[in-house]
């Protein structure tokens, strides 16, 4: 099937899957127990008042009129506004997000600038020292949970560097240094794990691609091996780490919220947990369609990506 | 009777600030003790519930605090124990975090000063020329953060303001207030239309809302904008702040307040609030340096500080108090329960399960099993009080340390009574115990130590919103359940354990189904005086009944614990507050 | 695999279950050799021994709150891994925390494996729309974060085991039925399928007694490899507050408790965390020696 009605095809599966998934959280939150109107005038209000609140924020309708008020304002783009703050969801996401993503985005370089080279050494000195230790220390990684890690960091670089900060989050708008100083040690955390997947895949992925015929047949043509190596190796070495980063970008979260935890810092991972204990309805319906759309889109630009790559591989049809 | 002798400035002792400040069940105030064990030196006085003679200074500044130590200007970073300050619109605010902000950012016509007594803010003095009125004499040349003048006219405006909305949780407090006049720049003449006692209290600036003063026509143009960076007239100005992460605040130029000797508050030039609601991001932050002032550490960590040469700890009372809240009857035979929880089916569990709490000896029993102490050491690090009755030290008239007849451990009188009561198998009993995740540490001991009378003890942690909604349904035999900034018999006995009835404040915030009508008449008739004598004798009958019935099982008043570096002295921490305006950094 | 008629053929190897059992000839001598398969395999099983025997083992009540609170480790001591801050000993609380979250980790993973292969088989045998349309639901539950599954689960009914099980599970069922997918579709084309389709068996007794035993390598992997995963997500959960009542000792939850005291305790945050990373890497070596064993090629599991 042409590109063109591939791309739209999954596109329209992605928007499906992003729908069923806001439908379902949108009645799951409401089926928590108790009341955020009570929450937000505290223990102590009566009856009344807590009627008047819910009246004013429109949860004492039926849930499907709720239902057809949120998805009417989202066809129009508007996300709604926190129940407890007035602010507009957008926003508020989008000022949670920065240091999440900064988290994340240093976090998977970090990853990727460890690894990548590591991967590369591990598979050209295989079998030999080199490769025990990165392979030891990859896996190493791979089982450490990230806000362990966290833990660990904040024990020991964190109090012995006065410099780096070891709570909170200095937005970029402060300057570069001050905000990389602030996102280090968390996203180190996070990077880490990732490092030892990514390391892992380089070195599975290389020495297959070592042992390839085109490598062979390339050494017999005679180019110098440092060429083949780069050229040939390297590019399809890394499409399946391509394709793997992008996923796991798309998989922070989970990650992400308890190195947020560890470190302080304000980010979406907070928000999210925050309001869903309080309720705020409009936050975590606004939360969970960004991230799913964030998850779905993602994986469908890597899985064109890869395509495109390598046009070897035939979508559409069956394996 | 409150004398209008007792109750004209310019100042009022802090005997008499007490009870007046206990009669409108306000914050709490002369409760500041020292907790831990002597750390650091602090610059508060008030051990809980002592109470010093008066003492009129005249003049024109009503603090005693010490004047200016230390050098002037500075800039330091405060953290505050909370993720987000929603209000702070003082007509609206009902956090203790958003008190301690608004106490920095805005003036009052009086305040509570550093001992605990109130003294005038805006106002230098004031008389009562009868029991109706009250004659207040302003500051002059005092003005908004905006420039605009802070005269009887403003302070008119903000009260007007204040009764015209219908949805603030403090319109009580001005509901007697017949009219209030300006008579000249710094005249202003409040008229009541009847006595009340308590009111001089309302207008503390901070924890009165009522008495502080907002900048009406700001507030009134965009109410919203106005709460998020309002216009105020106190010692800092809110000039910066980003949501979720921190406040700026400025000193503010034109600022009235002057120490003793007349230099002009406050010392400090900034104060940078981090909002930092994780407790152990906190204490990093505090012991890394990256914060000078904490306004509340965890207790765990409060240990560590009083060790550190360079921090200083004091554990402040505000007005608190935990027990365990058993559940008294079924709730399915309580035509009343309706009238507390708003539900309209109560639920049937009851009908074919035992409900062992309905039995007086097993409340009781539940109460004598509980080791205050040791729950003090291990849930609270030491930063509590035991709580042997219903009074807490913040109400200081009625607080005793020791009170006879009281709850106290003795696990083989509790055993005996179990007997007794006819529940002697192995367990005894299975209860749920219902509490919110801040509880877990508490809940964790307490369950252990009923255990060791033979009562097993399920935990069901609740987020907040669903602890009430869980306790309003009456499914749990035990309860984690708490008072803050409760520091009125009215608070605790009436609205809380007082029978409910179908409208008015009587046992609105009823948990437990408690009910005894001896009691009530009590309360009723303590209700109907303001004779503190009278009022005192009759809650000592009421009391009485609630230790005979157990309503509930006391178990500690907690001290928060507040930190600064040692450089940092001078924040006033009466009422629990954080006061910046007298602090100076070395 | 070579031409085989499923048991109905002339072929006489021995068996179990349906899998040539010569297999786990090679398996056994590939795993031998590898260093990995057994550091992994020796750390696993002592730490399965721990969680079962740990009745016996332990040398006080976990839930005791006896001993003096926050009390350092020390090998000469009666608490070789010190007392948290409620007075009870660490080592105790280990053990009865093995049980606990090896256990969530197996269950969650299983349930999650029964479901997601059984999705798997049905999609990748059947094909057409009936493939469509349960990959589609695939899909969606893929595309929820289990995190955010856990919370809504802990807010909806409470604190409580199995709802940390359910969500884990819920999490890796698009993994399995992935996967199961794939290996029969490559699969279903086999000679020996289709000798059974013709013998006119049943589709069912076809995908559980052919397919499924054939395409079990890469699905063994991938379970090891899961249930590493699902202990670091529980250890997680727990951490966060967000899984088990506050009392029981899973490992994550020790390393919350520990979080605050880290500057007078850091021993009840850092010795669970160890147990974790210990387990979790043997898990993890055992899993890659398996897959060297059965020469699988497929994705690196993330976390």
């Amino acid at each position: 099937m042409g590109i063109q009605r591939y791309v739209a095809k999954r596109t329209l599966q992605a928007l499906l899957v992003v729908y069923v998934v806001a439908t379902t959280v949108f009645v799951a939150v409401r089926s928590i127990p108790g009341d955020p109107a009570r929450l937000i005038l505290g223990g102590d209000a009566d009856a009344d008042a807590i009627a008047a609140v819910r009246a004013e924020l429109g949860l004492d309708q039926p849930m499907y009129v709720q239902y057809a008020r949120w998805m009417g304002d989202l066809v129009r783009g508007d996300l709604g506004e926190s129940i407890f703050t007035g602010e507009p969801v957008a926003s508020r996401i989008i000022g949670a997000a920065e240091p999440t993503l900064s988290i994340g985005l240093v976090g998977i370089s970090i990853a990727i600038l460890i690894a990548i080279p590591a991967g590369i050494v591990s598979a050209t000195r295989r079998d030999q020292w080199e490769d025990y230790a990165a392979t030891g220390v990859a896996f190493l990684g791979i089982s450490m949970p990230s806000f362990w890690i966290g833990i660990v960091l904040l024990l020991t670089v964190g109090t012995a560097i006065p410099a780096i900060p070891s709570y909170g989050y200095t937005p970029i708008s402060e300057g570069i240094v001050p905000w990389l100083a602030n996102v280090i040690l968390p996203a180190t955390a996070v990077g880490l794990p990732y490092a030892g997947i990514i390391t892992r895949m380089t070195r599975s992925s290389m020495l297959e691609v070592l042992g390839e015929d085109y490598m062979q047949t390339a050494r017999a043509k005679g180019l110098p091996p440092r060429v083949i190596l780069f050229k040939h190796g390297l590019q399809n070495a890394l499409l399946p780490v391509v394709t793997v980063a992008g996923i796991l970008f798309a998989l922070l979260l989970g990650g992400i919220v308890a190195v947020e935890m560890v470190f302080g810092v304000q980010g979406f991972g907070r928000l999210l947990i925050r309001s869903i204990e309080r309720q705020d309805f409009p936050i975590v319906q606004g939360s969970v369609i960004v991230i799913s759309i964030i998850f779905v889109f993602m994986n469908l630009f890597v899985d064109l990506l890869y395509m495109s790559i390598n046009p070897k591989i035939k979508y559409g049809g069956e394996a | 009777m409150f004398d209008t002798d007792d109750l004209e400035g310019p100042r009022i002792d802090r005997r008499t600030a007490t009870k007046l400040l206990a009669a409108g069940g306000l914050s709490g105030l002369a409760g500041c003790s020292g907790g831990g064990d002597g750390g650091g030196s602090e610059t508060e006085s008030g051990g809980g519930g002592s109470e010093e003679s008066t003492d009129s200074s005249g003049g024109e500044e009503m603090e005693t605090e010490e004047s200016s130590g230390g050098s002037s200007g500075g800039s330091i970073t405060a953290g505050w124990n909370i993720d987000e300050i929603e209000y702070l619109d003082p007509h609206y605010i009902d956090k203790g975090q958003e008190i301690y902000v608004s106490s920095n950012i805005y003036s009052g016509l009086v305040k509570i000063g550093s001992d605990g007594a109130i003294v005038g803010d805006l106002a230098t003095d004031w008389s009562l020329p009868d029991s109706t009125t009250y004659v207040f004499d302003l500051q002059e040349g005092a003005t908004f953060h905006n420039g605009d003048p802070l005269d009887a006219e403003a302070v008119k405006a903000s009260f007007e303001r204040l009764m015209s909305l219908d949805d603030s949780p403090h319109l009580g407090k001005v509901s007697s207030v017949e009219s209030v006049t300006a008579e000249d720049e710094t005249t202003l003449r409040i008229s009541l239309s009847e006595t009340v006692g308590p009111f001089i209290s309302f207008l503390t600036r901070g924890p009165g809302r009522a008495g502080t003063i907002v900048h009406a026509e700001s507030a009134e143009a965009n109410p919203d904008e106005y709460n998020r960076m309002p216009v105020g007239s106190g010692a800092f100005e809110l000039t910066e702040r980003e949501t979720g992460e921190y406040l700026q605040l400025e000193a503010h130029d034109g600022y009235f307040g002057t120490d003793d000797e007349g230099n002009s508050l406050p010392y400090l030039d900034s104060v940078r609030i981090d909002l930092i609601p994780e407790p152990s991001t906190m204490w990093t932050a505090m012991r890394g340096g990256e914060i000078q002032y904490s306004n509340s550490i965890p207790p765990q960590n409060a240990g560590q500080a009083e060790s550190m040469g360079n921090l200083n700890v004091v554990g402040t009372n505000p007005g608190a108090w935990f027990c365990i809240a058993p559940l008294c009857n079924d709730p399915a035979e309580v035509e009343w329960q309706q009238y507390a929880s708003g539900a309209g089916e109560p639920t049937d569990k009851w009908s074919d399960e035992e409900l062992p709490t309905t039995d007086a000896r097993v409340r009781q029993a539940i109460a004598m099993a509980i080791d205050r102490e040791a729950l003090i050491e291990r849930a609270f690090f030491g930063y509590a009080e035991p709580a042997h009755s219903v009074f807490n030290p913040a109400i200081a008239w009625l607080y005793e340390e020791e009170p006879d007849p009281g709850q106290y451990y003795d696990p083989e009188a509790a055993q005996e009574l179990l007997d007794e009561a006819g529940y002697t198998g192995e367990p005894r009993m299975s209860l749920s115990l219902l509490g919110a995740p801040s509880d877990e540490r508490r809940m964790t001991v307490v369950q252990e130590m009923l255990s060791q009378v033979g009562i097993e003890v399920e935990l069901n942690v609740q987020q907040e919103s669903a602890y009430w909604d869980n306790l309003y349904r009456y499914e749990n035999e035990l309860v984690m359940y708490d008072g803050y900034v409760d520091i009125d018999p009215w608070m605790s006995l009436w609205k809380q354990l007082k029978t409910p009835v179908e409208s008015g404040s009587a046992g609105a915030w009823q948990a437990n189904l408690y009910e005894n009508s001896e009691f009530n008449d009590l309360l009723e008739q303590d209700y109907g005086t303001s004779d503190m004598e009278t009022r005192t004798e009759l809650l000592r009958q009421a009391e009485e009944l609630f230790l005979e019935d157990a309503a509930w099982a006391m178990t500690t008043f907690p001290l928060i614990p507040k930190v600064s570096v040692s450089d940092l002295s001078g924040v006033g921490n009466q009422a629990g507050l954080s006061n910046f305006h007298h602090a100076t950094l070395e | 695999m070579g031409a085989d008629y499923g048991g109905y053929g002339s072929d006489d190897t021995p068996r179990l279950f349906g899998v040539r059992l010569d297999r786990f000839d090679r398996l056994r001598e590939t795993l031998a050799g590898d260093y990995k398969a057994t550091f992994g395999l020796t750390t696993v099983i002592l730490f399965v021994l721990a969680a079962i025997f740990a009745p016996e083992l332990a040398p006080f009540d976990p839930m005791a709150q006896e001993y003096a609170i926050m009390q350092a480790p020390s090998l000469s001591s009666a608490h070789p891994f010190g007392t948290d801050s409620f007075g009870r000993d660490l080592l105790s609380r280990m053990m009865y925390g093995a049980r606990i979250s090896l256990g969530v980790s197996l269950v969650a993973v299983t349930i999650g494996a029964v479901v997601g292969i059984g999705l798997g088989l049905v999609a990748g045998y059947f094909g057409g729309v009936v493939d469509d349309a349960l990959m589609r639901f695939v899909d969606v539950l893929w595309a929820f974060p289990w995190l955010l599954i856990a919370i809504m689960l802990v807010a909806v009914f409470g604190q409580g085991v199995w709802n940390v099980i359910a969500a884990i599970a819920f999490a890796y069922i698009d993994d399995f039925a992935r996967l199961a997918r794939g290996e029969v579709l490559s699969i279903r084309e086999e000679e020996f399928v289709l000798a059974a389709k013709n013998i006119g068996l049943s589709d069912t007794r076809i995908m559980i007694e052919e397919v499924l035993p054939n395409a079990v390598a890469p699905l063994i992997v991938q379970f090891t490899v899961l249930v590493a995963r699902a202990m670091l997500a529980e250890s997680t959960l727990s951490f966060l507050g967000i899984g088990v009542k506050p009392t029981t000792p899973t490992w994550g939850a020790l390393l919350g408790q520990g979080r605050s005291l880290i500057g007078q305790a850091w021993w009840i945050s850092i010795i669970p965390g160890i147990a974790i990373v210990v387990t979790v890497l043997g898990i993890n070596l055992f899993g890659d020696a398996l897959r060297d064993a059965f020469d699988v090629r497929g994705e690196e599991g993330s976390p």
